[in-house]
């Protein structure tokens, strides 16, 4: 098949290029298979129109489908008009080179499909019989899909059968059981055959992908570690949704975690910056039953949150100065770090960013429009904002939906540019490298790729503005993102929020809710995205809830039963310090500060506004470069790189040997001494005796106090938030 | 830049496969051996000469002295040591080791444009279409490099680093590109990227040598403390991410301990002579590591021509072939005759390579484009068909593989794909292509879709 597609490489091209257009009505079918509901599932069934097959955007062995059969229009003339249609023979269906290639009579790419006494060549026979009937809009198509067991309960290594029986638009119901495509949705935890057999494999809720008619769902099968047990009572709502998913699953919790552990994790997680030797001491010593509320109260009010925080949106906002140019990055900084200063509501913050009109200087907030756009443009495209305010606001990974129907979910082409028509009224212009100017305009159309059609901005899933609806189609949008009925822009702010703070989001990747990507707790995901709501999108008043509740003070220890727990919250998960809280963490621990070009004596990394400033610290350790929307550009797993500069990197080694850094200080201290403060600086905590006698006894036989200052840097406990 | 979000992993094939190891996308198992037509791996080790930007093979590898002069520019073909073997006249060194030289002229993505950084995605990781969560910059969702395949299935020996690149990284405005790294493999796998020039007289690899005034005995010091504070968390340990950082310690502080691997970076090592021979710059030198390296046991070098667009002559094609093509010729023809006479090169595979190749037609604009991305001395990108070149590690010298068109800008006779390049490197290092990894959903993904380019050996 390849030699072919090489000789073809140009004849390829001519193919596709010469299909007619799509004028001539299809006849309809005598013998009752349709073939949106009859024919096209067993295409994809069969993987006929998979990416890497004939779905591929050119095709496979010069014969094109649309992917996952999105277009059956255009699917029904390459199977009926080209290459003299020998693709099928309603004359001799076991003559057509579809039939002959699937049961593997002839030479196929692809290997035979299925066999000469399947279904679906009796199927496909009688369609051809019948006259190769097309697609009509009086076909039936599928209102909805029914799943059993939707959920239920196994053992592990179990398996169940999931039937599915699709509802079609002309009231039938039928089993599509054998014409469905399913799939694992989570391969650690669940295994499924082409016929629906799904099989757990580990213990834990493990989803199978269920599509159908170019409809979605899944079915969930359960296998709880233990038995059963009854969930712990908790005065939080949040923490009673865990205790609940924990008991369904047989999970015991890790007990509370201690203070200090509580003092370093609650820090690092609020504002990037670890707890000096003096505040642990104190907050060891502090006998308040209130203190770790205090604690909190106070870092939401330090000026290292508003760093922090400021920086983590100013990666999703993209703030750079290579695209923004400086004088724009430095006003668009300004304003995102003067929202978080004031606490201004997240919803207001987004309307700002959405909605304002003006100078790039002047009115910061536009830049939102100008972020992330390629080097001459003024501003990016409506289907580049289209993309990344599904993304960054509502969770939604709509790319896909750009070339055709998104393959896993339920969104359209047509929806991709429907949602972009509403940025389609933008005017945009350079006004020169470091300034611009966007305002909204009444004219400017988005256009249906395929079909040509001007299309009116429509929001997914949400009302349509009128086709002469004359005001800034920008300020309709952020009305409908931000109403309280939208079911997506609260529910993203939960998930992100969850995540920062415990971990791991209730979805993962935290910005790709999916029908297929269900959350790992649900009732839990549509309590906090209420609160979230009924909070007023006050970012501080949640992160204060969220760092109060039980399960965010779990230790990370594991306890015998949660050993294998990694999604459902029975203990702390660590996570790994990123670039910027790290290297701060260890110009603190050393007593030193780390230069950086054009910024005073001491700024800390969090501080930085640009992703460019030369540190080659930041960039080994994974730093974004602010391109995308994403949280997935922030690269945090540890490599040889990262490891071999720890071990002998010359600036690391200057943080240690400074002069006037934590070890010259402590020269004339006594070990134990030098010891325990050492292992305050870095670690948080003291250290256990078994280690002060160890440590001290090491340096009191000449162990130099920086390589056991180096050790502790190096060390899991540092390098992670547990 | 093009935008292609496609998926990969989905063919029926794979769904049929079942039985997931399911470990968090971590591997599959143990690669089965290629067959390689009963011939057994030749290869122990890969040497990439990588040409980012795309050079015009109407000027290296597939002269056509008969074309109109639009096609034909300035290039003129001279004769090698292999009857009826023709390379450009601005490889006259490189002639001379024609007999071990496979030169293949019919590379081909299928498209006319998909682009550099897709094209280097697709290249360096040997696969035919993008996926789905590719972007324009290297994230840990990138499908992972062949080296980085490698890296996992055939770990390199204690202390060494699996695949090494030199002495630019592969960079858009400064961020990385993806096709350099293992992806959602891990960075476990990640290939050691050295950003240095060798032929600086103050060369040293970052963070390789102890800092002045340390020792290795001070290390192992450091490394005993290390060990004690962390044994009081060792319960850490079962986390993946903490795993991650313990396994680069180890093979950190295992490189950085070996005597081997300092020596095999120490240039000083080799005579004047040699080092002349190859070339006293970054390409020339870079390459004399590479063939040290491998020596020493790394499996996968990949030398880096210059940055992404490097041979991208949009413009000024006779200045930027007069720039490079010297160094090139000396460096490359160097590392052949150097491994040859030391006998390394019957298990060392030599590829040269790039992402794309150019429009046959000078100043010709980018097919349905306005924007003419090519000057009136300048060619446009093209992936119908472009040249590479092979030796060592089993192939069979002294041959050209393919025809194209009078224009050099089409294949006439069968075509080889990324997919195809991929296949051929892990045959020939005795990893059987169908070997199935576990992508980031646990699905088993082939290391390679494609067909060993069995006419190679």
């Amino acid at each position: 098949m390849r030699l072919w597609l090489s000789l073809l490489v140009p004849a390829v091209a001519i193919v596709s290029l010469a299909a007619p257009p799509a004028k001539k009505t299809p006849r309809t079918g005598g013998q009752g298979a349709y073939f949106k509901t009859d024919i096209m599932p067993i295409l994809t069934r069969a993987g006929c129109n998979s990416g890497p097959c004939h779905g591929a955007n050119a095709g496979k062995g010069g014969f094109h489908l649309s992917l996952l059969g999105f277009d059956p229009q255009s699917d029904w003339e390459s199977l009926t008009r080209f290459i003299g249609a020998r693709r099928v023979r309603p004359d001799a269906p076991d003559q057509s080179l579809m039939l002959r290639k699937a049961i593997g009579l002839l030479s196929h790419g692809g290997g035979p499909r299925f066999s000469k006494e399947s279904a679906e060549h009796a199927v496909l026979k009688n369609w051809m019989a019948a006259g190769v009937p097309g697609p009509t809009d009086a076909d039936p198509s599928v209102t909805t899909l029914t799943v059993t067991p939707e959920r239920a309960t196994v053992a592990v290594g179990d398996t169940r059968q999931i039937t599915v029986t699709a509802t079609l638009s002309n009231g039938k119901i039928r089993d599509v059981t054998p014409q469905t495509l399913f799939s694992s949705g989570d391969g650690a935890l669940i295994e499924v055959t082409p016929g629906g057999l799904a099989k757990s494999l580990a213990p834990g809720e493990g989803p199978v992908v269920i599509r159908y008619g170019g409809k979605f769902a899944t079915a969930r099968l359960l296998a709880p570690f233990a038995p059963a047990r009854t969930p712990q009572s908790a005065p939080d709502p949040l923490d009673r949704l865990v205790h609940q998913r924990l008991a369904a699953l047989g999970l015991p919790t890790s007990p509370r975690c201690d203070d200090v552990t509580y003092l370093r994790r609650v820090s690092l997680d609020l504002t990037g910056q670890l707890p000096t030797p003096e505040v642990v001491r104190a907050f060891s010593s502090d006998s308040d039953t209130k203190k770790r509320e205090k604690l909190v109260d106070m870092l939401l009010n330090s000026e290292s949150y508003v760093d922090f925080w400021t920086q983590r949106w100013s990666d999703l906002l993209r703030s750079s100065e290579r695209t923004l140019g400086k004088k724009s990055r430095d006003a668009y900084h300004g304003f995102i770090r003067e929202s978080i200063s004031k606490n201004k509501p997240y919803d207001v913050f987004v309307a700002e960013l959405l909605t304002n009109s003006g100078d790039s200087v002047a009115k910061p907030a536009v830049n939102f429009y100008r972020a992330g756009k390629s080097e001459y443009r003024p501003a990016l495209t409506p289907e580049e904002l289209g993309e990344t305010t599904a993304q960054l606001l509502m969770g939604v990974r709509l790319q896909c939906a750009h070339c055709h129907n998104h393959p896993y979910e339920k969104w359209t082409q047509r929806q991709y540019y429907q949602l972009a028509a509403f940025f389609g009224r933008i005017e945009a212009q350079n006004k020169n490298e470091a300034e611009g100017e966007i305002k909204s305009q009444e004219m400017g159309e988005v256009y249906h790729p395929k079909t040509g059609e001007a299309l009116a901005p429509a929001a997914l899933d949400g009302p349509m503005l009128a086709k002469d609806f004359k005001g800034d189609r920008r300020a309709a949008f952020s009305q409908w993102l931000t109403a309280p009925s939208n079911p997506f822009f609260a529910r993203l702010l939960a998930n992100r929020l969850w995540k920062y703070t415990m971990g791991r989001g209730l979805v993962e990747p935290v910005d790709d809710f999916r029908v297929t990507n269900p959350a790992t707790n649900e009732p839990l995901l549509k309590a906090l995205t209420d609160e979230v709501r009924a909070s007023g999108y006050d970012l501080k008043k949640l992160l204060r809830r969220l760092v109060l509740t039980q399960t965010y003070q779990r230790d990370s220890r594991r306890v015998p039963g949660n050993e294998r727990d990694d999604r459902y919250y029975s203990r702390f998960f660590v996570k790994r310090l990123a670039a910027e809280p790290l290297l701060d963490a260890l110009s603190a621990a050393t007593g030193t500060f780390e230069k950086f070009d054009g910024y005073p004596d001491g700024t800390r990394a969090i501080q930085l506004k640009d992703p460019a400033v030369a540190s080659m610290f930041l960039e080994t350790f994974g730093r974004p470069p602010r391109q995308a929307a994403c949280d997935c550009e922030r690269m945090s797993e540890a490599n040889l790189g990262q490891a071999l500069h720890f071990l002998n990197a010359p600036t690391l080694q200057a943080h240690l040997s400074d002069p006037k850094g934590r070890l010259a200080k402590l020269k004339a201290a006594p070990p134990r001494a030098v010891v325990e403060e050492l292992y305050l600086a870095s670690l948080s905590r003291l250290p256990t005796d078994d280690e002060a006698v160890n440590a001290a006894l090491q340096l009191a036989r000449g162990t130099s106090p920086e390589d056991l200052l180096w050790a502790l840097l190096s060390s899991r406990e540092f390098g992670f938030n547990r | 830049m093009k935008k292609h979000l496609h998926n990969i992993g989905v063919c029926r094939r794979e769904l049929l496969q079942v039985g997931f190891l399911g470990a968090l996308g971590m591997l599959a198992g143990t690669p089965a051996q290629a067959a390689h037509g009963g011939k057994g791996p030749k290869a122990k080790s890969v040497i990439l000469v990588w040409m980012p930007g795309g050079p015009p093979q109407m000027h290296l590898w597939d002269i056509k002295p008969g074309s109109p002069s639009q096609c034909r520019g300035t290039a003129r073909a001279i004769s090698t040591p292999v009857a009826g073997m023709q390379v450009s006249y601005q490889m006259p060194l490189i002639a001379q080791q024609a007999k071990h030289l496979a030169v293949v002229r019919t590379m081909t993505m299928g498209q006319e444009d998909a682009n550099h950084i897709p094209g280097h995605q697709l290249m360096l990781a040997g696969i035919d279409e993008l996926p789905r969560t590719f972007k324009s910059f290297a994230t840990r969702n990138d499908w992972p490099s062949i080296d980085s395949v490698i890296s996992a299935l055939k770990p390199a020996q204690k202390g060494l680093p699996g695949a090494v690149h030199l002495p630019v990284r592969i960079r858009f405005e400064g961020t990385p590109c993806p096709g350099e790294t293992a992806g959602w493999l891990g960075a476990k796998y990640d290939p050691w990227l050295i950003e240095r020039d060798p032929s600086d007289p103050k060369f040293t690899v970052p963070d390789l040598l102890p800092v002045a005034g340390m020792t290795i005995d001070r290390l192992e010091d450091r490394q005993r403390l290390l060990t004690d504070i962390d044994s009081y968390r060792k319960d850490l340990d079962r986390d993946v991410e903490v795993r991650q950082l313990a396994d680069a310690q180890a093979r950190a502080f295992s490189l950085a301990t070996s005597s081997a691997v300092r020596d095999a970076f120490d240039l000083s090592k080799e005579t004047d002579a040699t080092r002349e021979r190859y070339g006293k710059h970054a390409w020339g030198q870079s390459l004399l590591l590479a063939r040290r390296l491998v020596a020493t046991g790394v499996t996968f070098l990949q030398v880096n021509l210059g940055g992404l667009n490097h041979w991208d002559y949009h413009d000024k094609e006779n200045d930027g072939l007069k720039r490079d093509m010297p160094k090139f010729d000396q460096g490359v023809s160097a590392l052949l005759e150097d491994l040859s006479q030391r006998g390394m090169l019957n298990d060392t595979l030599v590829i040269l390579m790039s992402e794309m190749g150019r429009n046959p037609v000078i100043g010709k604009p980018v097919t349905g484009s306005v924007d003419n991305g090519a000057r009136a001395d300048g060619r446009n990108h093209w992936q119908w068909c472009w040249s590479g070149a092979f030796a060592g590690g089993g192939v069979k010298g002294g041959q050209v593989i393919g025809q194209t068109d009078d224009w050099a800008g089409f294949a006439n006779s069968k075509a080889y794909f990324p997919s195809d390049l991929s296949a051929t490197i892990f045959e020939a290092l005795g990893i059987a292509p169908e070997t199935d990894i576990h992508d980031a959903l646990g699905r088993p993904v082939p290391i390679s879709r494609g067909h060993v380019m069995q006419e190679l050996f």
